[in-house]
């Protein structure tokens, strides 16, 4: 399996205060990883740091091209799709101009108006939704939405920033079981920030575990489970 | 800072020694820089320490020019009077269009006295004020003699007198800014949340602010009117304000010596650009302000500053 | 009743300029939350660029479109080359670069062309056709300022790259995340907001005559209008407009004189901003402390 995305060294921060403290993790073309930890070890640093959208230091290198120094826009346009914390849904327009956008750098118009149908098929919610204001969906809805959204410009990689993060129990398991589906058939890799460790690790291959800005531990996702820090700290048991 | 002390005391013995040596209209000239010193002070302390953007500052140069016109033509009062009645009228003036402001975000604010400025000549040619404003022709008013029959002429007079008051409001500017209160000023222009939260009145001290801001730009105002011998609604255009942001940007934002900068700009530039093209002054303004605002965003006394703190490293 | 009549249509005519020129002032707050102190001017100067080429001895709607073009480039050299650097600084910064710009288009119009007035032709026949009510110019500029919104309106709305801009403009983080680039969509609205200038310019030059400071008071209306219908509201812009062209008129016709017409857009201007800042159509945003 070729190694789809590896950061070595990456040091991140916001302005003068460092965040990301060299940083070393990879992931396989169509592997699932977990970036996991408490809040602000710098879970969402990481992934913003690989979207270009803070200033770092280090390599990463995605299908072996750096991309360290590249726009965000730049990368998006490489087959990286983010889904942010807090969603980042465009709440002024509508669903289906939500997904449009999604599709917005693939130029073959046919195959997109195609990806959202295949959308509107893994979440009918959206369907039913689909001309509706973005903004008044629910939560579970808008967090569908987003992955939908990503999931449109056939990326190669997925990053999910706490995708469970406000939702039942219920719609989080609903878009994770989508997730493996995904992965699955279309093999898009994913990699996946979570507080919600339990469900995190059942999705992944490989977890890292992130406290203060440094990887301390990784492995496949089964071992770490069974990890007695990791159960502890972050299962709860 | 004994350099400073010293660069000031040079300063005031040329200031002293100045109008014998030039011609009148030279004379005149310079009683001009030290006018627009004190409306730039003026406007400075509002925009540049303050962070209110005022760009209708010639407003309040209007009002007291007319102020001035008015006491002289209409009451016969004596020239040395204006200055405190305009001062007073426009701190008022001022401290009264503060309180409205204080709700308006930065750039509304700029939108705001943007228009003021575009619509001033308008409302000082209306036929409602034209009594007292003499409407588009104006008022001309005469420049006083020296009194007691000292023997300097009435330029040279007139600059010893504006001299005297452009150091009173220095002083007093001096005063103001490096203390307590200019801190307060600062805090409330670049964390106003920040500031609010340390128990600065942040309402209190815009709308005082605005007043006294106005109040020296009306000071100047009636100096100038007086210098001119004339006041009219074309002299106060939105061009007037724009030329006062343009002294306090050559200047240097927030800074009490760039007031003296600027006004030189202001006052010399134009003149010798009207030479090359009635359009010239202008362009160089433009340029200017852009200019500065990339390369010297601290002015003139931005980069004096920086080349004293280098030397004594 | 008659005369009532003439001067609602004489207002809704100076409006649908007003309307124009507040859509350009909206449609770069909303790419931008800029307020574009120079869009009078740079509607000027395009519309001196205009007169050059009709000097010249060009048709007037090849001038007309070519002027649009020319306009529509150098909307988007500027937000490229001028604006771009100071977009990050404080809002004195940028203000004060607005205020360089507009100082110099002034200018330079002024140095080129003089400051001699200048009259500027209209397209349109100059018989009233519709009655002594309002000028086939007036109806015309209404006709052209509606064309120009609703092409607008169907560009944004069914068009990939007018959605990929309200992307931006709204969310400009998300826009970068699905790959718009949203400097160049910043661009584009400076780009479209200085062609609508032209057109406006190019309306009402005929009306008022060309020179230099043509643009000074109708900026002052169409910030107004602007503020009346929301500063990001393209509805509210061209509604506010309308509103702004009719009350003018009245009021000056029927309460305060024609010499005061400016404090009415001064009295707007303030009163919006104070009574109700987000406008008519517009929404009131809270800041996030």
């Amino acid at each position: 399996m070729a190694e789809l995305l590896r950061v070595e060294g990456l040091e991140a921060g916001y302005g003068p205060v460092p965040v990301l403290h060299g940083i070393d993790l990879a992931l396989e073309e169509g592997g699932i990883a977990t970036l996991l930890g408490a809040n602000g070890a710098g879970k969402t640093t990481t992934l913003r740091a690989v979207c270009g959208m803070v200033k770092t230091r280090g390599t990463i290198r995605f299908q072996g091209a750096g991309i360290e120094k590249r726009s965000t826009e730049d990368i998006a346009r490489m087959g990286i799709a983010h889904v942010p914390d807090g969603r980042g849904t465009f709440t002024d327009l509508s669903t289906e101009e939500n997904l449009r956008l999604g599709g917005y750098v693939r130029a073959d118009r046919a195959a997109v108006a195609q990806s959202m149908e295949q959308m509107y098929a893994y979440f009918p919610k959206l369907a039913e939704r689909r001309r509706q204001q973005a903004g008044t969906l629910s939560g579970g809805e808008q967090q569908m939405l987003a992955v939908a959204r990503a999931l449109m410009s056939k990326p190669r990689l997925l990053l999910l920033d706490e995708p469970s993060f406000g939702l039942a129990p219920l719609i989080v398991a609903g878009i994770f079981e989508i997730l493996r589906t995904i992965n699955r058939e279309e093999r898009v890799a994913i990699l996946l920030v979570e507080q919600n460790a339990a469900m995190a690790l059942d999705l992944a291959d490989h977890a890292f575990l992130l406290e203060t800005g440094r990887i301390v531990m990784s492995g496949p996702a089964a071992r770490m489970r069974e990890d007695e820090t990791v159960r502890r700290s972050y299962l709860g048991y | 800072m004994k350099a400073r002390s010293i660069a000031i005391a040079i300063l005031l013995v040329a200031a002293c020694v100045l109008p014998f040596v030039v011609s009148n209209f030279r004379v005149f000239q310079f009683t001009m820089v030290l006018v627009y010193a004190i409306v730039l002070l003026g406007l400075n302390m509002l925009t540049g320490y303050n962070g209110q953007i005022s760009l209708g500052h010639g407003a309040f140069y209007a009002i007291g020019a007319y102020t001035a016109a008015i006491l002289m033509d209409r009451f016969g009062a004596p020239y040395w009077l204006t200055v405190p009645v305009s001062a007073l009228v426009c701190l008022v003036a001022g401290f009264l269009f503060g309180l409205p402001a204080l709700r308006l975000e930065k750039v509304y604010l700029a939108l705001a006295t943007f228009a003021l400025g575009v619509a001033l000549p308008q409302i000082l040619k209306s036929k409602g004020l034209e009594h007292w404003t003499g409407g588009v022709q104006g008022i001309v008013i005469t420049k006083p003699d020296a009194p007691f029959g000292i023997p300097l002429s009435a330029d040279q007079w007139l600059y010893f007198f504006t001299l005297a008051v452009t150091v009173a409001m220095f002083v007093l500017a001096v005063n103001l800014l490096r203390g307590r209160i200019g801190l307060a000023m600062v805090a409330i222009r670049d964390h106003p949340l920040a500031a609010s939260a340390m128990g600065i009145d942040i309402a209190m001290y815009k709308s005082l602010t605005f007043g006294v801001s106005a109040m020296y730009t009306g000071v100047g105002g009636a100096l100038g009117a007086i210098a001119v011998q004339f006041v009219a609604p074309d002299s106060f255009t939105a061009f007037l304000s724009i030329a006062f942001l343009v002294g306090i940007v050559v200047g240097g934002l927030a800074t009490i010596e760039g007031a003296l900068f600027g006004a030189l700009f202001i006052q010399f530039v134009p003149n010798v650009a009207d030479q090359v093209s009635k359009a010239a002054p202008w362009a160089i303004y433009g340029i200017v302000l852009i200019a500065f605002m990339y390369l010297m965003p601290g002015g003139v006394s931005g980069v004096i500053r920086q080349a004293w703190r280098r030397k004594n490293v | 009743m008659e005369a009532f009549l003439a001067q609602v249509l004489s207002g809704l005519a100076t409006g649908g300029i007003y309307a124009s020129v507040a859509l350009a002032l909206v449609m770069i707050h909303q790419a931008t939350h800029l307020v574009n102190f120079a869009q009078g001017e740079m509607a000027m100067f395009s519309t001196y660029i205009a007169w050059s080429l009709l000097n010249a001895g060009m048709p007037y709607w090849a001038a007309f479109f070519l002027t649009v073009a020319i306009s529509f480039a150098g909307g988007m050299l500027i937000e490229r080359l001028v604006i771009r650097p100071v977009e990050k600084g404080s809002v004195l910064s940028v203000v004060v670069v607005f205020i360089g710009l507009l100082v110099i288009l002034n200018a330079v119009a002024g140095w080129i062309y003089s400051y001699t007035v200048k009259p500027f032709p209209s397209p349109f026949p100059a018989e009233p056709l519709f009655g002594a009510y309002v000028s086939s110019h007036g109806v015309g500029a209404i006709a052209v300022t509606l064309v120009v919104v609703l092409l607008l309106w169907a560009f944004f709305r069914f068009t990939p790259l007018g959605l990929a801009m309200r992307a931006a403009a709204q969310n400009p983080v998300s826009a970068r995340l699905v790959g718009i680039r949203v400097g160049w969509m910043k661009a584009l609205g400076w780009g479209l907001a200085a062609a609508i200038g032209a057109i406006a310019g190019m309306m009402v030059a005929p009306v008022v005559y060309l020179d230099p400071n043509m643009m000074a008071g109708i900026l002052l209306y169409a910030f107004a209008a602007a503020l009346l219908g929301g500063i990001d509201s393209p509805v509210g812009a061209v509604v506010g407009g309308f509103i702004v062209g009719v009350l003018e008129n009245l009021v000056g016709t029927y309460l305060i004189g024609n010499e005061l017409k400016l404090t009415v857009a001064l009295v707007l201007i303030v009163g919006v901003l104070i009574v109700k800042p987000s406008g008519l159509f517009g929404s009131t945003t809270v800041e996030r402390v």
